[in-house]
């Protein structure tokens, strides 16, 4: 549990940090180094307690002194003024009648370091990459929805843009990225072609709009977010195709913790497909060091690197959604003690998927109600009936990416895949048509933080009520 | 030579490609399109229509449809695509593609 005291610690950091003036982050500057000096002198490590305390306080300042590059001026700052800015295209363009559409991660404006996701819409001619680096000149604006800011820079017909060298993993992402697009497009009908990029390789810009309501409707947009799920049937489908060429376990586990990463890189290195890649690295040194690894531990540890990346992810509603469906489906299971024993396979997928359904749904419906305005019940019944056909989508992608040198066989695969994305797509569309599959409903700060604070008084009592009388499910 | 589990997905994939050869022989998929999911009717009257009949309507989603809705409410009856226009959300492109579906 160090490491998630120390972990929440690390946050409540980059989010005082965040909202911190400068003075304070001086003044937290200042205790860090006393801190580190009286930790020296006064050998906390030999007291336990002390150690905990010593790391947690550490963690916080941390957090606060990371995240102050980027909170000496933040993106409404430079809103409704023109600027140079340095942006990484993380979407393939779209050419538009009269503009170019595309996302981009803002690094830099001006002379100051930031991080954020906009979406520039450009008049020039100038021909834009997926993957590159590009300083513009250009205006910002913003819009708001719910308490989610959203960016839009705008760069004119004659505006400044100039490419920046890229790096070799860039370039290489460039290329696996669309020649796996290619293959997509070659041989799957455009409805599969642009779902099956979309969930697999992470080309949300790709998928049709009609199609991202449809999953929202059905209570399954989470689907389009590449994570866990991805990851742990992947990974699966990888060992057990180097077990076919007799590779050894731990060469086939180190080949699998690569190829992930690589994966996690293409995919977009959005934070749920970084925290999966690193919770699953961990379960792979678990097995090299023949060492039992605690799930809560590789989780704090997923989402600390993930803030040593970025800091501004802590106020990404992926990053908050993906960490906190996570803890909900550890601390539940833990929890409850729900048993996947059974020795019917179907009984404890469903099981699992339900239970699953049940403490995420608990978990995240303030947040989604705060973001989203909308509650959706129909989250658990349309897990247990699209999750296994969507499984199976999976499964089939990763079967047609294989068959990428043997277009023959790739050509029936990809029959079998356009199917199958046309029948989920019609099953989600028909859930999304049941009467109260979601209601509006929004929450204040005040009432999600008060009904956190009452789930979490809820889970130590029924932890401690757990120690007299045994729950299992 | 190969273990029950191996066989399982040798089975599988075999399987799955022999149905996509079925498939792709007898031209079985018809892919999912637009038309479907929308089910638009032919013509929509844009000043009686509700919010879901309104929403029916292609490239118009819920925000679009509200606003629809209150602009009625304000200004009245739309009796042309130029008062449409005044609407945020419809441009001069979106026009162009609902007014085939629209009357007055």
């Amino acid at each position: 549990m160090i490491n998630t005291t120390i972990f929440v610690a690390f946050i409540f950091g980059v989010i005082a940090g965040w909202y911190a003036s400068f003075n304070i982050v001086i003044l937290c500057l200042l205790s860090f180094i006393c801190l580190l000096f009286l930790s020296f002198s006064s050998r906390l490590y030999r007291r336990p307690y002390l150690f905990v305390a010593f790391l947690t306080v550490f963690f916080a300042l941390l957090g606060i002194l990371w995240v102050t590059p980027y909170s000496l001026k933040k993106p409404q700052d430079f809103v409704g003024k023109d600027n140079f800015f340095l942006i990484k295209v993380t979407s393939i363009p779209k050419e538009g009648y009269l503009k170019r559409t595309f996302y981009a991660q803002v690094e830099r404006v001006g002379g100051f370091s930031t991080s954020f996701r906009v979406k520039v819409n450009s008049f020039s001619h100038r021909k834009i990459d997926y993957r590159t680096s590009y300083l513009v000149r250009g205006r910002l604006s913003a819009k708001q929805f719910k308490h989610n800011s959203f960016y839009i820079l705008w760069l004119k017909k004659d505006s400044y843009i100039k490419e920046l060298p890229s790096n070799w993993i860039d370039n290489f992402i460039r290329k696996v990225t669309f020649a796996l697009v290619f293959h997509f497009k070659k041989y799957l009908s455009p409805e599969a072609y642009k779902f099956s990029s979309s969930v697999f390789l992470g080309r949300r810009e790709l998928a049709e709009w009609w199609m991202s309501s449809l999953l929202r409707k059905a209570a399954v947009a989470h689907l389009f977010a590449i994570s866990g799920l991805h990851v742990g049937l992947i990974s699966g489908m990888l060992f057990f195709t180097l077990k076919i060429f007799r590779i050894r376990f731990r060469a086939r586990l180190i080949i699998a913790v690569i190829f992930m990463f690589i994966f996690a890189l293409c995919a977009g290195m959005r934070p749920s497909i970084v925290r999966a890649s690193i919770m699953f690295s961990f379960l792979g040194a678990g097995f090299f060091l023949k060492r039992k690894i605690s799930v809560f531990d590789s989780l704090s540890i997923a989402g600390i690197v993930c803030l040593l990346l970025n800091p501004l992810w802590v106020l990404d509603v992926g990053f908050q959604l993906s960490f906190l469906s996570v803890f909900s489906i550890i601390v539940g299971f833990n929890l409850f003690s729900v048993s996947l024993g059974s020795r019917s396979f179907l009984i404890n997928y469903v099981k699992g998927i339900f239970f699953s359904t049940v403490f995420v749904f608990i978990a995240i419906f303030p947040l989604v109600s705060l973001y989203f305005g909308r509650v959706y019940l129909l989250g658990i019944a349309a897990n247990i009936i699209l999750i296994p056909i969507f499984t199976f989508i999976l499964i089939l992608i990763f079967i047609f990416v294989g068959l990428y040198f043997v277009p023959f066989l790739a050509t029936y695969a990809a029959e079998v895949l356009s199917l199958s994305v046309s029948l989920f797509l019609r099953f989600a569309f028909l859930m999304g048509k049941i009467r109260f599959a979601y209601f509006t409903f929004s929450m204040k700060g005040v009432s999600v933080f008060l009904y956190y604070t009452l789930l979490l008084l809820g889970a130590v009592l029924v932890h401690r009520y757990k120690f007299n009388n045994d729950l299992s499910v | 030579m190969f273990t029950v589990q191996q066989r399982r997905v040798i089975v599988f994939l075999c399987s799955v490609l022999l149905l996509g050869a079925f498939l792709r022989v007898f031209n079985v998929h018809r892919p999912l399109s637009y038309r479907f999911y929308k089910e638009a009717p032919l013509k929509i009257n844009i000043n009686t229509a509700t919010l879901e009949e309104l929403e029916k309507i292609p490239f118009i989603g819920e925000t679009t449809a509200r606003r629809i809705v209150s602009y009625r409410e304000l200004k009245g009856r739309i009796t042309s695509l130029e008062d449409l226009e005044n609407i945020k959300g419809i441009g001069k492109k979106k026009l162009g593609v609902i007014s085939k579906f629209i009357i007055f």
